[in-house]
C-alpha cells in the first residue's frame, strides 16, 4: 500500500474510532492510549522538555478528556486526526506541569488556530482542582451499587437511559428515570450534607 | 414545579439543553431555593467526574504499568551524543553486518522493486510541528498552507508551498523531505533527511535517519539502507526501532 493509501486508511480507522467511541464503547479508550503513546511521550521530551513520567501522565488525561468531549457532544466531528487532538490536549497539559514546575518550554507552537481550542477546558481544569477532591470521590464511594453505575453512565458517559436500563437490569426507562432522581439526590446530600 | 422537574430544569440547563436559558438565570437569582439545588447539583457532577476520571486514569496507568517490563528502557530518549561513544563491538557487528549484506546483494537476485514496495509502506511523519484546524478557510500563512496540504494528503502542493518558505526551520525541511518522499522523490528526499540526520540541534535528527534509509531504499541504495536500518534496530531508545525491525524483516 503507498503512502497515500495508508493517510486513507487512518482516516477511515479515525472515523470508525471516532463513530464508536461516541457510542460510548469507552474501553477504546486503551487502544488511543496504546496507539499514540509512545509518539507523545517522545515529542514531550523533547520538543517541551516534558520526563517521561509528566508526559505519560498528560497524555492519559489527554486520552480522557478527549474522549469525555466526544461523549458529551462538544466534538461533533473530526476536523483533524485523533493523533491530532490527543497531541494538541497533551501538549497544553504539559505546559501546564511545566509552567507549575517553573520550567519554561523550550519552543511554544502555539502560535495560530488550534485543534484543542474547540475542546472544553473546563474539564481539563477540574482535573487540577484538588479543592474537596477527595471528599467529593469518598461521596461516590459511599454511593454504592447501582446509583454510581447509574449516574456515572448518565452523566459521565452520555449514556441514554434505555441503554442504562438494559446495563442496571431495571424493569423500564421510567423506572431508571426515578432510580436516576433518587440517586442523584442521595449524592447532592453527601457532596453537600 | 414539583422537585423532580425542577432538578431535571437544572440538568437541563446544566448540559446546555434549555432553549431559553437565559430565563433559567434570571429565575436562580430571584429563588435562593432554587440557586442552592443548583450548588449542590454541580458539586454532584464533579463528583461524579472526578471519581469517573480516576477510574479511567487507574485503567490506563494499568495498561502503562504492563507494557513497562517489555518496553522498559526502550522509551527513554537516548541524547545524541551517547551514539558517539558506542563500544567496539558495535562497530564490529555493525561492519560484519554491512559485509554480510553486501555480500548477500552482490549474489542474490535484485532486491530493488520489493525494496522499492517496502519503502511505499511507510507512512508519512505526524504533523507535530506545526497546529492547524482544517476549517476550511482560506489563509495567507505560507507555513500554514504547507502544513494544511501535507495533513490533507496533498504531498506535491505541500512539496511546492515548503520550497517556497523563505525562512524555512529544520522542521519545515523535514516535512519538506516527508512530502518528497510520498510523492516518489526519493533521491531529494534522501538528499534531505541525509542533512537533517547529521544536525546535532535537530530533534528530529533520529527520525530523518530512519526516513534517509527509507528513501535509500526508494532509490535502490538497498545495501546502505538496510545497513542504516539494522543500526537503528539494534539503538536502544530510537523512536523507529519497532518500525526499522519491521520493514527489515518485510525486505
Amino acid at each position: 500500500m503507498n503512502t497515500q493509501g495508508h493517510r486513507m486508511q487512518t482516516q477511515t480507522e479515525d472515523n470508525e474510532l471516532f463513530e464508536a467511541i461516541k457510542r460510548g464503547q469507552y474501553e477504546l479508550i486503551d487502544q488511543l492510549y496504546l496507539h499514540h503513546r509512545d509518539a507523545f511521550v517522545t515529542y514531550a521530551q523533547r520538543q517541551l522538555s516534558a520526563t517521561e513520567e509528566d508526559a505519560v501522565d498528560c497524555f492519559q488525561d489527554s486520552v480522557i478528556a478527549f474522549y469525555k468531549n466526544v461523549v458529551s457532544g462538544r466534538l461533533t466531528e473530526l476536523r483533524c486526526t485523533i493523533r491530532t487532538y490527543l497531541f494538541s490536549i497533551g501538549k497544553r497539559l504539559v505546559y501546564r506541569r511545566n509552567h507549575q514546575r517553573r520550567r519554561e518550554p523550550p519552543t511554544d507552537h502555539e502560535s495560530g488556530s488550534n485543534p484543542a481550542d474547540e475542546l472544553d477546558w473546563s474539564l481539563i481544569d477540574r482535573f487540577e482542582e484538588q479543592h474537596n477532591r477527595k471528599l467529593l470521590q469518598s461521596a461516590m464511594d459511599q454511593l454504592g451499587s447501582p446509583c454510581r453505575e447509574i449516574l456515572t453512565l448518565y452523566y459521565f458517559h452520555h449514556y441514554p437511559i434505555e441503554s442504562i436500563t438494559q446495563s442496571v437490569g431495571l424493569p423500564s426507562p421510567g423506572a431508571t428515570r426515578i432510580k436516576k432522581m433518587r440517586c442523584l439526590q442521595s449524592l447532592k446530600q453527601l457532596v453537600n450534607p | 414545579m414539583n422537585h423532580d422537574e425542577q432538578q431535571e430544569r437544572i440538568d437541563d440547563y446544566l448540559r446546555g439543553r434549555l432553549p431559553t436559558p437565559q430565563v433559567f438565570e434570571r429565575d436562580l437569582q430571584a429563588h435562593p431555593q432554587l440557586q442552592s439545588e443548583m450548588e449542590a447539583t454541580r458539586l454532584a457532577l464533579d463528583a461524579i467526574d472526578i471519581s469517573e476520571h480516576q477510574r479511567l486514569k487507574s485503567r490506563l496507568q494499568r495498561l502503562e504499568a504492563e507494557r513497562a517490563p517489555v518496553e522498559g528502557a526502550g522509551a527513554r530518549v537516548i541524547p545524541i551524543h551517547r551514539r558517539k561513544h558506542r563500544r567496539l563491538l558495535t562497530y564490529v557487528a555493525a561492519t560484519a553486518l554491512l559485509l554480510f549484506l553486501a555480500g548477500y546483494f552482490i549474489l542474490a537476485p535484485d532486491g530493488t522493486e520489493s525494496a522499492l514496495l517496502a519503502a511505499r509502506t511507510v507512512e508519512p511523519y505526524e504533523n507535530i510541528a506545526y497546529p492547524i484546524t482544517k476549517s476550511g478557510e482560506a489563509t495567507d500563512d505560507a507555513r500554514a498552507v504547507a502544513y494544511v496540504a501535507y495533513e490533507s494528503g496533498d504531498y506535491a502542493r505541500a512539496a511546492e508551498a515548503f520550497r517556497g518558505l523563505s525562512d524555512a526551520e529544520p522542521a519545515d525541511r523535514f516535512y519538506l523531505a516527508q512530502s518528497l518522499l510520498a510523492e516518489g522523490s526519493f533521491d531529494e528526499a534522501a538528499t534531505h533527511f541525509g542533512a537533517l540526520a547529521s544536525r546535532n540541534d535537530f530533534n528530529l535528527a533520529p527520525e530523518s535517519a530512519f526516513y534517509r534509509a527509507v528513501a535509500r531504499l526508494g532509490t535502490g541504495e538497498v545495501v546502505d539502507a538496510k545497513a542504516e536500518l539494522s543500526r537503528i534496530a539494534d539503538t536502544p531508545g530510537h523512536p523507529f526501532r519497532g518500525e526499522a525491525e519491521r520493514l527489515l524483516n518485510n525486505l
